[in-house]
């Protein structure tokens, strides 16, 4: 009974009625004003080491989470002393106190996030859950603080589908935003690529050889189920589900030029929405699914267009380089990320949704591909061949923040989940 | 007395690596989590993490999968033939050049002389164009090949085509030596 009050107590804050009035912090540019917070290593109850590391790992976790949003500026240290009333002279914005318990097979997990200056808790949450989700737990916790002290919904709990050549076939993974807990969910044994999620986050389509033909298939996001959409002779690739997941745009060649289609989520109403010669592929919808982004060269080099999503009003958005391509439009509708080729090497480029406003986000760094919006449009994930074999990065909207993915084999094509389950 | 106490002490030592060993084993998949690179990643199993397993799949239930009922059957893969020689392109074009031309000429011989045989043209691609285009790219190039060879009298119904845009290079290196090499339409034989 008292659990029950307790839990509720520490839900509310969840549900927005805070105790205290959030401090909004809606700039991530370079330099302003970032949440400083300071997270010492979790500690264990009973005061046991743990020989596991958890109480390092899930601290180490939580300050990742939160640098990685940009909104922070979180530090890590062993431990705090004092009490919370002495903090002020720590001169920072926030402490935050982990703490857990475990018997190897459960653990129990709470933190209280404090305002270092006025020494109060703002916010007091408790995770009773199986050591197998560990991990998602300080996901949860992250994204929890964040929405306290800034108002916007974190990324933390969402997903990166990638392909990844790790057992010598290029095989369909997905894995947590920051690389970990990778899970496989095709064995074709031969080629899968281009992963798209469905808005709903519960399917993921992706082009397969399986049938010796590069058809697209969707799979469950749990790697239950399975099944094929569209098996047209030649291409069935670069699949894009329009933003009310009632379609998909993708590229079909059917014995001719390269076009793009849209169709029914079924694989019927099939609608052809290019009509040019050359090569049209590569469609991105704009997030009120009235426009679509895509790659052609019908004007002889392959440049990155814009059209309404039935097909009317074409405008070519890019006009220098002579090779653009793989347009992904942001979730907020106001840009369009790119590659731009230059001496046989691809870098990322990001322009306003009508063209203008050209900016490079990656500099002398390999070849840099296939750009894919985080779901808060403020990070950017895109595969790179700068340390060699190509790799998963994720990085914010200047061009900042790089982080490698610890994944294996060599891997591409990246595409960021939109927000998953409970915390849509 | 000496030689029990030595067995006693080895026994109880193996008895200490033995579960020692069967500890660790069993933490190892669910607690360090990541990738472990040694071993390729398991699919995810049914009954992983239950706690999480609910939402998930009351949400799958409510929301139909995509696609038709029905699905198409299976398709054996082809061999190379000896006879049969690849063909090469030029950066980012699908035009046949004349010294191809001269090799696809060649091919269309064999396959005449073949009557029973369907023949798969594969169209590849070099690295330095994205994935979404060359696979295209690709695909024009298995046509072109394809387009010429039934210009020289070989049946529509005995050519396939597939792109595999630059997923399958022949030579993965990085120079234009690997490329040139890459930049190919390979044949395969049903």
């Amino acid at each position: 009974m008292l659990s029950i009050v307790l839990s509720a107590v520490f839900f509310l804050p969840a549900l927005g009625i805070a105790d205290t009035k959030p401090e909004i912090y809606l700039s991530t540019t370079k330099g302003a004003g970032k949440i400083s917070v300071i997270i010492p290593d979790f500690e264990r109850e009973g005061g046991f080491a743990d020989p596991q590391g958890r109480d390092r790992a899930m601290a180490d976790e939580l300050a990742d989470d939160l640098n990685f949003s940009g909104f922070f500026d979180a530090k890590r240290v062993k431990q705090v002393k004092g009490d919370p009333s002495a903090w002020a002279s720590l001169d920072v914005n926030d402490v935050i106190t982990g703490a857990y318990s475990t018997d190897g097979r459960e653990i129990t997990i709470s933190a209280k996030l404090v305002d270092a200056k006025a020494g109060s808790v703002i916010m007091n949450k408790r995770y009773p859950r199986s050591l197998l989700v560990m991990r998602e737990n300080i996901h949860k916790l992250a994204d929890e603080i964040i929405f306290q002290l800034t108002g916007e919904k974190g990324i933390c709990q969402t997903k990166i589908a990638f392909i990844s050549d790790m057992t010598r076939h290029a095989e369909l993974y997905i894995a947590d935003y920051d690389g970990h807990n990778a899970i496989r969910l095709t064995m074709d044994s031969g080629i899968c690529l281009l992963p798209g999620w469905s808005p709903s986050g519960n399917y993921i389509t992706y082009t397969s050889y399986k049938r010796m033909n590069p058809d697209l298939w969707w799979v469950s996001t749990s790697g239950k189920s399975r099944g094929i959409i569209s098996f047209s002779p030649g291409l069935n690739t670069a699949a894009a589900w329009s933003p009310d997941g009632e379609k998909i745009a993708l590229c079909l060649s059917r014995g001719a030029n390269a076009q793009i289609v849209t169709m029914n989520r079924d694989g019927k109403g099939l609608n052809q929405i290019t009509h040019s010669r050359g090569i049209n592929t590569s469609p991105s919808w704009s997030p009120n699914g009235r426009e679509i982004v895509f790659n052609s060269d019908r004007e002889g080099s392959p440049q990155v267009y814009a059209m309404d999503s039935d097909g009317g009003n074409v405008r070519r958005l890019t006009y220098s380089g002579k090779y653009n391509a793989s347009p992904a439009w942001s979730p907020n509708g106001d840009k369009i990320a790119y590659v731009g080729r230059e001496s046989g090497v691809f870098n990322i480029f990001m322009m306003d949704s009508n063209g203008d406003n050209v900016v490079r986000l990656t500099w002398n760094s390999g070849s840099n591909e296939n750009p894919s919006w985080s779901p808060d449009g403020r990070h950017i994930a895109f595969s790179s061949t700068r340390s060699g074999k190509n790799a998963i990065y994720l990085m914010d909207t200047h061009g900042e923040n790089v982080k490698k993915l610890p994944l294996g084999g060599s891997c591409q094509t990246p595409a960021w989940s939109p927000r998953l389950g409970s915390e849509k | 007395m000496k030689i029990n106490r030595v067995l006693l002490i080895c026994m109880a030592a193996a008895l200490l690596v033995f579960t020692g060993f069967y500890g660790c084993a069993k933490k190892q998949v669910k607690e360090t989590g990541g990738l472990e690179t040694q071993k390729p990643m398991q699919q995810a199993p049914p009954e992983a993490a239950p706690e999480k397993a609910p939402p998930a799949a009351e949400a799958e239930a409510k929301e139909a999968p995509p696609g038709p009922k029905e699905q198409p059957e299976v398709v054996a893969e082809g061999k190379a033939v000896k006879a049969l020689q690849d063909v090469f392109f030029d950066f980012d074009s699908y035009v046949v050049r004349p010294d191809d031309a001269a090799v696809l000429q060649k091919d269309a011989e064999w396959i005449k002389a073949n009557p029973g045989v369907i023949v798969t043209v594969e169209g590849n691609c070099d690295e330095r164009g994205t994935v979404e285009y060359n696979l295209a790219l690709g695909q024009r190039r298995a046509d072109a090949a394809k387009n010429y060879l039934v210009s020289l009298g070989v049946p529509a119904d005995k050519l396939k085509t597939i792109s595999f845009g630059k997923s399958k290079p022949f030579d993965t290196g990085h120079n234009e030596a690997a490329w040139a090499k890459n930049r190919r339409d390979h044949f395969v034989v049903q």
